[in-house]
């Protein structure tokens, strides 16, 4: 539960901006492209989610040493544990949120 | 009374290199529990190199760890912390949190250092440099860990606080062991059981504080 908390906590602290950001831009990108028909959710998911792993990967190699090996690896988090859970965590909400502008939208 | 478990972390056979220039080569350092092992050696010798390697953040060419002969590929926090030579906890965090997150007595903290009780609810980007190394040399010793790695723990300290760590270190070495560096070595040798130097590639274990001058680490007026 205590790690968790702290990937909880490492999501909020590190991805959260880098995730908003991306959504609002891909939630333009739903709203450009709202004559739905042509719009396929799962490719603007995936390009999301590949943008956002591509972003994450710059950043680790930039912060390395306070993301990985500093604060949450002491706390006993190991490197899955702090960027594979947080990036399910975020595929999971984009969906959620992209589903819900698609949806939505067919209304 | 503290009841020590008897534990050895050692690492062997450790190859480096940069760029085509050799750091480290087949180079040897134990850590015993209720010790303290200090690692001096001039800029550049490999001494924090080494440190990254055993706590995962550097990839050896080659190298065996081990603890109590049981090998590890790498070792866990309950294993071994490390604080490194730079600030590692993350500004927007509460004081007060981060003893939370290692699951330390706050109070305890504040007994040694009593300055702090003001700046528990304040964020660690709001510290000082050497407030927030106070907290980061604390967090790291008092967590419950086998062995513990100290990059550079004197620096930005000030020496009425230097003599508290020291003798924190000290006290913890009954439970743990500590590998040190600093290049305030006086501290170094103070608090050491056995003291290493990192030179031409190797580490070399020294007896006497002459050893120091014969590979280059002081010179030999001092």
């Amino acid at each position: 539960m205590a790690k968790l908390n702290f990937i909880f906590r490492f999501y909020r602290q590190s991805m959260v901006v880098i995730s908003s950001v991306l959504t609002l831009i891909f939630f333009h990108i739903c709203i450009l492209n709202n004559n739905s028909e042509n719009f396929s959710a799962p490719i603007v998911i995936c390009s999301r989610q590949l943008l956002f792993l591509i972003i994450m990967y710059f950043v680790y190699q930039f912060k390395k040493a306070e993301f990985c090996f500093g604060y949450y690896r002491n706390l006993g988090l190991s490197i899955t544990q702090i960027f594979i859970i947080p990036i399910l965590i975020d595929c999971l909400m984009s969906t959620l949120i992209i589903t819900c502008i698609n949806w939505i939208s067919t209304y | 009374m503290y009841k020590l478990d008897k534990h050895i972390l050692e690492i062997d056979s450790v190859e480096l290199s940069f760029g085509g220039r050799q750091i480290l080569n087949s180079v040897y350092l134990s850590i015993e529990s209720g010790k303290i092992s200090g690692l001096l050696g001039r800029n550049g010798s490999g001494k924090s190199s080494l440190m990254k390697i055993l706590c995962g953040e550097v990839q050896a060419t080659f190298k065996t760890m081990r603890i109590d002969s049981v090998w590890h590929k790498q070792f866990s926090a309950s294993q071994l912390m490390y604080l490194p030579q730079n600030s590692y906890i993350p500004k927007n965090i509460l004081t007060k949190q981060v003893f939370k997150d290692f699951k330390i007595c706050g109070f305890d903290f504040t007994d040694i250092f009593p300055e702090f009780s003001v700046l528990m609810d304040k964020k660690v980007g709001q510290l000082s440099g050497g407030e927030r190394r106070i907290v980061e040399i604390y967090s790291v010793l008092k967590a419950d860990t086998q062995f513990v790695m100290l990059d550079e723990p004197f620096s930005q300290i000030m020496p009425l606080h230097v003599s508290k760590i020291k003798s924190l270190i000290s006290d913890e070495k009954k439970s743990k062991g500590i590998l040190i560096t600093d290049h305030l070595y006086q501290h170094i040798i103070d608090l050491s059981d056995s003291l290493y130097v990192v030179d031409n590639e190797t580490i070399y274990l020294t007896r006497e504080v002459s050893d120091l001058v014969k590979y280059g680490y002081i010179h030999s007026s001092i």
